[in-house]
């Protein structure tokens, strides 16, 4: 894993670059973005959610009344502010890059 | 099916590939067909999973319950002020590749929210429930800076990170009739 090398960014990137020049159909090829998508997207709000007080989300969810657009964002900064979260979210990411970058290789692109 | 054994059970790369992928995310091979891929606010596996269960229960609660307030609506607002935000982006000489993510980075960064050019809670809320990967790549960007990519490779990035309902939907195929 180069995850101290390269940001989320640009390995996604070279991942892309990787699919766009195997020769795959635009079919297959949209199949695994799909994929890659999906996974990339199952993860990240676990993560924050880990991070966010439980009796605080329990108690906003629990009280009709309290809850707005202000309500949660003032919730959501606790989780989005804290740099444990963003560690974890990044080391988090970076491992299903990993899975991304395996996968490539068992598809015969690498 | 194993990990070992998957290489020889299915036959093509894209097979391989995929099936590797589910087997990593959910610890098992659903078959690998096609589908159109909606990503959920939670996925199954992690909605089962303790200790962050209540909080995953709570959460949708909180969200399921907003949008029958009608913040749904956020989402057509982040996309019509897309473009605001790219120009706003350009402006500030972030690359046009971190203006793909302009609409998170425009949210957490105080001289564009600061400007009046968006309503920072109501987008905050909107990107935490529609786009929270577009958001986590935002961070990276502003802490790792950015580069430039060819049209091709910015539009797939843009689906990926936007998530996969914005995958084009593989065309139905009509069954023959039986008699």
């Amino acid at each position: 894993m180069n995850t101290k090398q390269a940001t989320f960014e640009d390995r996604l990137t070279d991942i892309v670059v990787q699919i766009e020049k195997s020769g795959w159909t635009d079919e297959d090829k949209n199949a695994l973005y799909a994929k890659i998508s999906e996974y990339l997207h199952s993860v990240v709000l676990p993560v924050i959610l880990k991070f966010t007080p439980v009796e605080e989300l329990k108690d906003l969810a629990n009280n009709p009344a309290k809850d707005s657009v202000d309500a949660f964002v003032e919730l959501m900064k606790k989780p989005l502010s804290n740099p444990k979260m963003s560690e974890e979210l990044n080391a988090t990411i970076h491992g299903v890059l990993d899975d991304v970058e395996t996968a490539l290789s068992k598809g015969g692109i690498s | 099916m194993s990990e070992q054994s998957m290489g020889a059970e299915l036959g093509t790369p894209r097979d391989r590939a995929i099936a590797y992928l589910e087997l990593r995310q959910h610890g098992t091979y659903k078959g690998g067909a096609e589908k159109h891929v909606k990503t959920g606010l939670i996925p199954d596996k992690v909605r089962r999973t303790e200790p962050i269960v209540d909080a995953v229960t709570a959460y949708e609660q909180v969200i399921d319950r907003m949008g029958q307030k009608g913040f749904e609506g956020s989402q057509q607002a982040l996309e019509n002020l897309r473009p605001q935000a790219y120009d706003a982006m350009r402006g500030m000489q972030w690359g046009a590749r971190a203006a793909d993510f302009l609409l998170t980075a425009a949210i957490w960064f105080p001289g564009i929210a600061g400007r009046g050019l968006i309503k920072k809670g109501a987008l905050t809320w909107a990107m935490m429930r529609f786009r929270p990967l577009e958001w986590v790549s935002a961070q990276a960007v502003k802490l790792g800076g950015t580069h430039a990519t060819t049209e091709t490779v910015a539009h797939v990035l843009n689906k990926i990170l936007q998530g996969g309902e914005r995958v084009p939907k593989p065309p139905i195929v009509p069954k023959p009739m039986t008699a």
